[in-house]
């Protein structure tokens, strides 16, 4: 007994080992939108992901969610199932208890955690967050896949994107207006090219007055000099409580602003805004059409 | 009376070592996936392919070494420079070695050199930086020729500062997918998939305990002040350097590889020097042993505290280090 204890243990270390030494330094990206079309359709799936787990939600592969984070609150059975940790830092052991047959993790994910995730034979598949609205439908398309449920997946991207089509066409001759979509207060952080975000604004017939910045760290200054006719604040914290409000007021200061002269500063909810699932963003984008243009009317929306 | 001091030396290592070995079982018995203690037995007799036994010897029980080997390398590196400077408040961050490290993984995330050279990028990152800032400290004090103990500690303490401003300088430029990757770092973590990172640590740490005993003596007499130390015959400046170095050195190994975790290094040698006195001959080796105790049990509480949320272990470290600091200090009314 002593012995076997004693043999496993260093037989353990001398695998575990000679693992480290196979793959010593693999490259994180090595497998964001991996899909094994010969993998057999996973029935035990752990989310690591709000938008994930929405998009499977959607996709209806629930039944075979068996975990998810604690943040994953969108449906509202998403909140009834297992949770394993938080979007950043998920609980290995629990999730290795659960014996997952797939995890599908966004890139905040901990680099470490699923290299020891992936080294101990879970398989592991990474969405990192879409830098526009093309690529949030394939990674929509690729998670069908995925799951199984490849029909699905089509059937809601075709509508989506005749959706988004009937939105772009309503707006594509009207003027373009300058629109600015605030994400952070302190410090004023925007909205860039490298957001999907960006697409609500282009697909509305605006303009991002901040289109062209490196990265989201903006200041008021130029704020007031590029005198956005729009400004959309959706801040964490924005759609209750005091935070958006306040930070309206302190946007209405400045009468300079065109946004301010014709009253046109909005505040919208950050979670409906940012956690891209096909059907969130038509209803986003319904919303923020509408702020850009008010005259606009759009026939299917709520 | 050399026999008594002796019987008394093996008694604290025979107990240090016990809490070791129950602290580590410990570990390797509770955590989230809520395995019972009666079936521990059975997983291991029934050996490898098993989830269960994958979570005691794949998850478990490599956090429980690499605890080991940083709890203990930092609470060495601090009673060592502590014995160096004379000084209760130096442990082993003060002196800009953690700070540089920091710097040197953050410029890493920001010029993405992991994408060229691989995951391992980031302990290598992390030396590099520490071991900049140790020769930029170490050269600057050494200008007159002697290692200048107060200016050591000044010049630490600013880099200290400055790494800190860059850091922060990259987090605010930096992209937010960057920056988490930085934030994750800075909290320190004992979760590393790579043995050949943990073995390192180990022998690392092992190497570092064996030769400051070469050095413990000298140690003794630098306690009694330097100059006090040259008139016993102890080349001071000598010894001085190389535990400098030795110290930096553990430093930072830990600090590379498990990210940034605090207190250990100040905390557990104040502790092991009420219970065993000032000797580093049972200094060295307790503070060692408690150390990697201390760290694998913050380590478990972190990862079992809030279940299913792991918190940081510096969380841990630092309000069980502190409160049971600030109590034992109350107690004993010793002055450090």
């Amino acid at each position: 007994m002593k012995k076997s204890r004693l043999s496993c243990l260093i037989q353990n270390c001398l695998i575990a080992s000679f693992l480290s030494l196979a793959v010593p330094c693999g490259i994180l990206a090595d497998d964001h939108y991996w899909v094994d079309k010969t993998a057999p359709v996973p029935e035990r799936v752990i989310s690591l992901g709000q938008t994930i787990t929405e998009r499977i939600y959607l996709l209806g592969a629930d039944s075979t969610l068996i975990a998810n984070t604690v943040y994953c609150v969108q449906p509202e059975d998403a909140k009834q199932k297992e949770k394993v940790g938080t979007l950043i830092q998920a609980n290995l052991e629990k999730i290795v208890a659960l014996k997952p047959d797939l995890v599908i993790a966004t890139n905040m994910a901990r680099p470490k955690q699923l290299r020891k995730l992936k080294d101990l034979g879970v398989r592991v598949v990474q969405f990192a967050y879409p830098k526009n609205f093309s690529e949030m439908c394939q990674q929509f398309l690729e998670l069908g896949e995925l799951l199984g449920k490849e029909d699905k997946a089509e059937e809601i991207i075709d509508n989506t994107k005749k959706e988004v089509a009937a939105i772009r066409m309503k707006t594509k001759n009207l003027p373009k207006k300058r629109v600015f979509i605030q994400l952070g207060i302190k410090p004023l952080h925007a909205v860039t090219r490298e957001s999907f975000l960006n697409d609500y604004i282009e697909f509305s017939g605006g303009q991002n007055i901040a289109l062209n910045e490196g990265h989201g760290t903006y200041s008021r200054e130029k704020v007031l000099k590029e005198n956005p006719e729009v400004i959309i604040i959706s801040t964490m914290g924005s759609s209750e409580g005091e935070t958006g409000k306040r930070e309206k007021e302190a946007w209405m200061k400045y009468g300079s602003i065109d946004a301010v002269k014709n009253k046109n500063v909005y505040i919208v909810n950050p979670d409906k805004l940012c956690s891209p699932t096909p059907i969130t963003f038509v209803e986003a984008l319904t919303e923020i059409a509408k702020m850009i243009h008010p005259n606009l009317s759009l026939g299917e929306s709520k | 009376m050399r026999n008594g001091k002796i019987r008394r030396w093996v008694t604290i290592l025979f107990i240090l070592a016990a809490i070791l070995i129950s602290v580590s079982v410990i570990s390797l018995c509770v955590g989230a996936a809520g395995i019972s203690l009666r079936r521990i037995p059975h997983i291991i007799w029934e050996g490898k392919g098993t989830g269960e036994h994958s979570i005691l010897f794949d998850i478990r029980l490599p956090r429980i070494i690499l605890g080991f080997a940083i709890g203990g390398a930092l609470s060495l590196a601090g009673t060592i420079l502590q014995g160096i400077f004379r000084n209760p408040l130096v442990e082993p961050y003060t002196l800009g070695i953690s700070g540089g490290a920091s710097l040197g993984v953050c410029l890493n995330i920001a010029f993405k050199w992991y994408n060229a050279v691989g995951i391992i990028a980031y302990p290598i990152s992390g030396f590099l930086g520490a071991a900049l800032v140790i020769v930029f400290v170490y050269s600057l004090s050494m200008k007159t020729g002697t290692l200048k103990t107060q200016g050591i500690l000044l010049t630490g303490v600013m880099i200290s500062f400055i790494s800190s401003s860059l850091v922060m300088l990259i987090m605010a430029l930096s992209r937010s997918e960057d920056l988490h990757g930085i934030v994750f770092w800075i909290m320190g973590s004992l979760e590393e998939p790579n043995m050949f990172l943990i073995r390192m640590a180990v022998v690392g740490a092992l190497g570092g305990l064996i030769l400051s005993y070469f050095f413990c003596l000298d140690l003794n007499a630098l306690a009694l002040g330097e100059e006090e130390a040259i008139h016993l015959g102890i080349n001071v400046e000598k010894s001085k350097r190389i535990l400098f170095i030795l110290a930096s050195f553990l430093t930072g190994l830990s600090v590379s590889v498990a990210g940034i975790i605090g207190f250990v290094g100040l905390i557990i040698p104040h502790l092991m020097r009420m219970f065993t006195g000032t000797d580093h001959r049972i200094l060295l080796v307790s503070t060692f042993l408690a150390g990697a105790s201390f760290l694998i049990l913050c380590d478990t509480l972190a990862r079992t505290v809030i279940e299913p949320f792991e918190l940081p272990v510096g969380v841990i470290t630092g309000i069980i280090g502190g409160a049971v600091f600030v109590y034992a200090l109350s107690k004993k009314q010793v002055t450090l």
